[in-house]
């Protein structure tokens, strides 16, 4: 199932979900264990305080529809490691980078807080902590993958409905679904993030299948846009148009003062 | 609009005076402090406030420098903020009571009407800075200094609002705070575009005399203002 490729990816196949969440226990389980590898905590302190930061997969719930007509839709907000991170673009202390695998990850010793990354994501992702004044998100469980394992949310899964290793392997697996999918039911579905969603966010690294008439209660919108990205763009090009024709003039305005200074009242002693 | 001088007529009271050298050093400082927090592209300015810190913390390490130099930052830039709302005050105080008589208010004449005033003042303003000559009818400011002086008012405004609420933003909803980084990000690059301007036109000859004022003296000479700003004497004569 493994190949040497460096690009990891991780799915989650809504329809194979059994809304068990041992995905949410199993991530939170697996930061505490990183907390004891790289934080020098004992495992009892590990297990024992509240750490709800540490839980980067989280059940949103909602129903669409009208009675009796009404489907309920569980979808899972998680960091879906874009290939155009707008978390990353934004962060000043370059606190986020992006891992050879794809994986976008909060270096948490680095974070100031400032949750421009959660005004800068299309998603709605990185979670401030008032409690240690970080922000933190998935880190699609890059270490794990690195090392040739699955993520911990995959490990904990007993549906499989979440599946994770390189890149290829998942693609290929999550395509295989979407046909599936999409004879068994007639209607179509998706696997969200495989092609590129738009310009802001490109394609992403943790995909997800869901059956297209129902995008936006799974949180895939068909196009997301973060205000301040998008706003930042804007600023930024208006910007440095304004600045440069600023420029232009106040220089113009110059060369025309040198130009003619001999003839204005401005030029003499007595204006100083 | 007196002195105590008669050859010389008043521009800029002490208090004028005082807030425009404080409010320089308060806008250079939240400028060199505000950039590294606005974009990665700037962590060598954050880099460079890290540098100290790092001598006594012995860090070494590039991006904890960055990571300190942000905190400086950040913590330099809300303190100058405070820093900035405290010396308003005074300055809005004094500046309330003749708020409607404030030569950058438009007063126009009564058998004027505002299209004719406008126009007078964009001729004006081509006269002494396309055609570099002395204005016919100008007050203390032009149509455009007055529209600016207003403008960066209200910008002012906008910055330390949306600053100091960006200082409590966990208390905000999130949606509201990162609308209010925007409308500080964008005041922010209008600031500058607008100190560019000013900068030029404040040390300009066309203008030299108006810098001695605001810098120095608070006055400009009788002579000199009566060719420059004829309006100043229109009902004192
Ligand atoms: S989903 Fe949001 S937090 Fe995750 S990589 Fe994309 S922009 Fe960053
Ligand atoms: S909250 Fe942390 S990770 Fe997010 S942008 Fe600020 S410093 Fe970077
Ligand atoms: S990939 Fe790892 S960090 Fe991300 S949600 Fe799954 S278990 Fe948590």
């Amino acid at each position: 199932m493994q190949n040497q490729s460096k690009k990891k990816m991780v799915c989650f196949d809504s329809q194979a979900c059994l809304k068990c969440f041992s995905c949410a226990i199993g991530c939170s389980t697996e930061n505490r264990v990183r907390l004891q590898r790289d934080k020098n905590y004992n495992i009892e302190k590990s297990v024992s305080e509240k750490l709800d930061y540490y839980n980067y997969i989280t059940p949103v719930y909602s129903e669409t529809g009208t009675f009796p007509n009404v489907l309920a839709v569980t979808a899972l907000k998680h960091c879906k490691h874009c290939s155009i991170p707008q978390c990353l673009e934004i962060c000043p202390t370059k606190a986020i980078t992006k891992k050879d695998s794809g994986a976008v990850v909060i270096d948490e010793d680095l974070c100031v807080g400032c949750q421009a990354c959660r005004d800068a994501c299309p998603y709605d992702i990185p979670q401030y902590s008032p409690e240690t004044g970080r922000s933190y998100k998935c880190i699609l469980c890059y270490d794990r993958l690195d090392a040739g394992l699955r993520t911990a949310c995959d490990v904990a899964c007993p549906s499989v409905a979440i599946f994770s290793g390189d890149e290829d392997y998942v693609k290929a697996e999550a395509q295989k679904r979407v046909e599936n999918y999409t004879k068994i039911f007639d209607k179509p579905f998706i696997a969200y993030g495989i092609d590129e969603i738009n310009s802001q966010v490109g394609t992403l690294q943790y995909i997800t299948i869901a059956p297209v008439e129902n995008q936006d209660e799974y949180l895939i919108p068909k196009s997301p846009r973060s205000f301040t990205a998008t706003a930042r763009d804007v600023i930024k090009v208006g910007g440095v148009i304004a600045g440069a024709a600023t420029l232009a003039v106040v220089g113009l305005h110059a060369r025309h003062w040198k130009k003619n200074r001999e003839n204005s009242p401005f030029n003499n002693k007595e204006e100083k | 609009m007196s002195s105590d001088n008669t050859n010389e007529i008043r521009l800029f009271s002490n208090m004028q005076i005082w807030y425009h050298k404080h409010i320089i050093h308060v806008i250079m400082f939240l400028i060199i402090t505000g950039t590294p927090l606005v974009s990665p592209t700037f962590s060598w300015l954050a880099y460079l406030f890290g540098i100290p810190f790092s001598v006594f913390s012995g860090i070494s390490a590039t991006d904890q420098i960055i990571h300190t130099g942000i905190q400086v930052c950040r913590i330099v830039h809300r303190g100058i903020g405070v820093v900035w709302i405290i010396i308003s005050i005074p300055f809005i105080m004094s500046m309330l009571p003749k708020i409607f008589k404030w030569d950058a208010t438009p007063h126009k004449d009564a058998d004027e009407t505002w299209m004719q005033y406008i126009k007078d003042g964009v001729i004006d303003s081509k006269t002494v800075y396309i055609d570099l000559k002395y204005p016919k009818k100008m007050g203390k400011y032009n149509i455009f200094q007055m529209l600016v002086v207003w403008g960066v008012a209200g910008l002012c405004i906008l910055m330390l609002v949306s600053g100091v609420l960006l200082s409590v933003r966990t208390s905000l909803n999130p949606d509201f705070a990162a609308i209010l980084r925007t409308l500080h990000l964008a005041g922010y690059v209008a600031m500058l575009i607008f100190l560019i301007i000013h900068i030029y036109l404040a040390v300009h000859p066309i203008n030299s005399a108006g810098y001695k004022a605001i810098f120095k003296t608070g006055t400009d000479t009788i002579e000199h203002a009566k060719k420059k700003h004829p309006g100043l004497f229109k009902n004192k004569s």
